[in-house]
């Protein structure tokens, strides 16, 4: 009797310890997830350290940071069960594409209730988000693609600063090459060739989503890249027998690379002695200067389990503060103007800021345009011999019949 | 009395073996009847549907399917599948019969060249291309020795980058596939050679046959459910190629979507698309290419290979 009545009461306590500090704690602390890319270490060492402060500053909110494999993947999976994250990632070229399938939660009523001012924000990088009145997720940074050069392979041939010009370009690549060393390493990518069309005086697509592909500047800006390609000038990753183009370049396979801030911690973590030896500058200028910039957003989805407590995460991650934690790792610039750019990265400050930098269309479809694109881009220059025009004229052709109709 | 006491305790034993044998079997029959004879028919279903991420927003009727045979990328995927289907397969089997004769003959270290011939088989296929990625690259292993015995590619073939020509890629992937599944086509060859009757072959020899009258009238017509079963497999499996794919060609399975095959395409469908009605038709599509190559093998191979007959 004895020995049942202690059993009972060890029973007791431990249902009592056991019930009474988790209904404390769910009462105190709502978890969110949040779902991500990484697309290196160090960007992911960065996004834990700035939802750390965010944690700091919220003691009522934690965060469990989910890093998928393949996002888009991962999330339409959610999506279809309707277990979405209570925030990710949402990628400015597919934003349209998930806004018009209804999963998106729209922020301008937390944004209005919040009194959060957007005019801080660039307007080319809210416009991805944007569906009529409706605003489906907030840039929580930008990157604009800027020259790197490897100072070490432009001294072997004689060179001491970046190419200013596409003719300044043609001279140096003459140099390298008379050294046997590659000039460029970029891929045949509308999101990288496309920086071309802009500094020749073209662009991608117009306010109203038509094509400009084809228009007499467009089309000079990719003959340009053609005859680069065809001169040897220009080489894909595949062809230096890389992953991509700043892999190429950390590998010292090229002298110059077009890419945005995420190569600086891929080559500090990766090529060390390259990231020392790295200059960077703008896009070689044609007609004018120009770049592409891509921006991604923190989003809400319509049956994400814990709205209030995301819009407190996105509202800071977002806002002055957390953007300038998480771009002071220099992964990415902001995309806020009153968030100062981190040292090392005044160059991908001035690009960015320039009129004629544009982000990559956003409107659903456009991934099709851009494999259209890409394969027949690949497709041209795997012969030696090609026309450089031509190859032009096939690629934007494949490109056009593949944007959407109407 | 007795002997028809023992009659009927012999049909109860009878039947309730029968009772036990259903109930074994019916656990993995619903499963089966519900998540592939079922899933099939909900496919069928969403196919005749525009459904997107939050469910079906309207039935379309057939124009999933219309859409799909109007399509040059899907069309392209088909001839890219079948392509790489029909060649992969006889070569991925005969590679798999020569190795199986190999280790099946009274060889030294015949146990050693079987682990090693099926090595590949276990490999992660991501981590097996993620290799043969490098071994394909301009300036990999493969083109280092084209170049030891005189041949120079690096004009040829996008400058040596195999995987990234359109003309060269789906073949390099039919290499890779080839080497890495003939260590499984070999086993089943070799389970099958070692339920051959050696007196048949020695009786051949005897009234004296060659070796290779040997091979070709008694031992290849007695590997004939092998030869059914490898095939059958193999063929299946091939259709179904996609992560040799992804990995190399992207998602968009490029160059000039000469890695675009029909599991890709659905990928692209469903998870960068979000046409969930329009995959489903696609894949309802390479179920009927898959069920008539099969059905046209059992009447190639006979009804005694699908049986297991010799």
């Amino acid at each position: 009797m004895k020995k049942i009545s202690i059993g009972a009461g060890l029973l007791a306590l431990a249902l009592a310890i056991s019930v009474a500090p988790s209904s404390v704690a769910a009462d105190a602390v709502t978890t969110i997830s949040v779902s991500t890319w990484g697309s290196s270490p160090s960007e992911t060492s960065a996004l834990k350290d700035a939802v750390a402060t965010f944690e700091s500053r919220n003691p009522t909110i934690k965060v469990n940071l989910i890093v998928d494999n393949d996002h888009g993947a991962q999330m339409a999976a959610r999506f279809a069960s309707k277990t979405p994250n209570d925030v990710f990632y949402l990628d400015a070229g597919i934003a349209q594409d998930w806004a018009a399938q209804g999963v998106l939660l729209d922020l301008m009523p937390a944004i209005t209730a919040a009194k959060f001012n957007l005019t801080k924000f660039n307007a080319s990088y809210l416009k991805p988000f944007q569906s009529g009145t409706k605003l489906f997720g907030l840039p929580k940074d930008a990157n604009p693609l800027v020259l790197e050069g490897n100072t070490t392979l432009m001294a072997a041939a004689g060179i001491k600063t970046l190419p200013k010009t596409t003719a300044e370009f043609a001279a140096h690549a003459k140099k390298l090459m008379a050294q046997n060393i590659t000039p460029m390493c970029v891929d045949a990518d509308i999101n990288r060739l496309g920086a071309y069309f802009v500094a020749f005086g073209g662009g991608l697509a117009s306010s109203t989503n038509k094509s400009l592909l084809s228009s007499a500047t467009s089309k000079a800006g990719l003959e340009w890249a053609m005859s680069n390609y065809k001169s040897g000038a220009f080489k894909t990753p595949a062809q230096l027998s890389a992953g991509w183009a700043g892999e190429a370049f950390g590998k010292a396979k090229c002298a110059y690379t077009m890419e945005g801030a995420w190569l600086d911690p891929y080559l500090k973590d990766s090529f060390p002695d390259v990231y020392d030896a790295m200059i960077k500058g703008p896009l070689p200028k044609a007609k004018q200067a120009g770049s592409l910039a891509f921006t991604a957003a923190y989003a809400i989805g319509k049956d994400s389990p814990n709205p209030k407590e995301a819009w407190t995460f996105i509202e800071y991650m977002t806002g002055a503060r957390g953007m300038t934690v998480w771009t002071s790792y220099g992964v990415a610039i902001p995309s806020r103007s009153d968030v100062s750019i981190p040292l090392g990265y005044e160059v991908n400050g001035v690009v960015a800021k320039l009129a004629t930098t544009i982000t990559t269309p956003a409107f659903k479809g456009w991934g099709d345009v851009v494999g259209a694109f890409n394969n027949e881009a690949k497709k041209q220059i795997q012969d030696k011999n090609f026309n450089a025009k031509k190859a032009a004229a096939a690629i934007i052709a494949a490109a056009e019949a593949a944007w959407p109709k109407g | 009395m007795q002997s028809s006491k023992k009659h009927s305790y012999r049909l109860s034993r009878k039947k309730s073996e029968i009772l036990v044998g259903y109930g074994f079997i019916s656990i993995p029959m619903a499963l089966f009847l519900f998540l592939s004879v079922g899933i099939f028919f909900y496919a069928i279903y969403i196919s005749t549907y525009d459904w997107g991420l939050i469910g079906p927003t309207e039935n379309v009727g057939l124009d999933n399917y219309r859409r799909a045979l109007s399509d040059p990328i899907f069309l392209k995927a088909i001839r890219n599948s079948l392509k790489y289907a029909l060649l992969v397969v006889p070569i991925q089997s005969a590679l798999g019969l020569f190795l199986a004769l190999l280790v099946n003959s009274k060889i030294k270290g015949s146990k050693f060249f079987r682990s090693a011939f099926y090595f590949p088989s276990i490999a992660s296929s991501a981590a097996i291309t993620t290799l043969f990625i490098f071994l394909m690259a301009p300036d990999g292993v493969f083109n280092g020795m084209l170049k030891f015995f005189g041949v120079d590619v690096s004009n040829l073939f996008n400058q040596g980058a195999w995987l990234s020509d359109s003309r060269t890629a789906l073949y390099s992937i039919i290499g890779l596939n080839a080497w890495t599944t003939s260590g499984t086509m070999m086993l089943f060859y070799l389970a099958n050679l070692q339920t051959v009757d050696s007196q048949y072959r020695e009786a051949a020899i005897t009234d004296g046959a060659s070796r290779r009258q040997v091979f070709w009238y008694i031992t290849m017509p007695l590997l004939k459910p092998a030869h059914f079963f490898v095939v059958t497999t193999g063929m299946i499996g091939a259709l179904q190629l996609y992560d040799q794919a992804i990995l190399a060609g992207g998602a968009d399975g490029s160059p000039d979507y000469s890695l675009m095959t029909m599991v890709l395409y659905i990928y692209n469908a469903c998870f960068r698309k979000f046409e969930f009605g329009y995959a489903s038709a696609i894949g309802v599509i390479l179920f009927v290419i898959i069920f008539s190559l099969t059905i046209l093998q059992k009447f190639i191979f006979g009804s005694s290979a699908w049986r297991g007959e010799n």
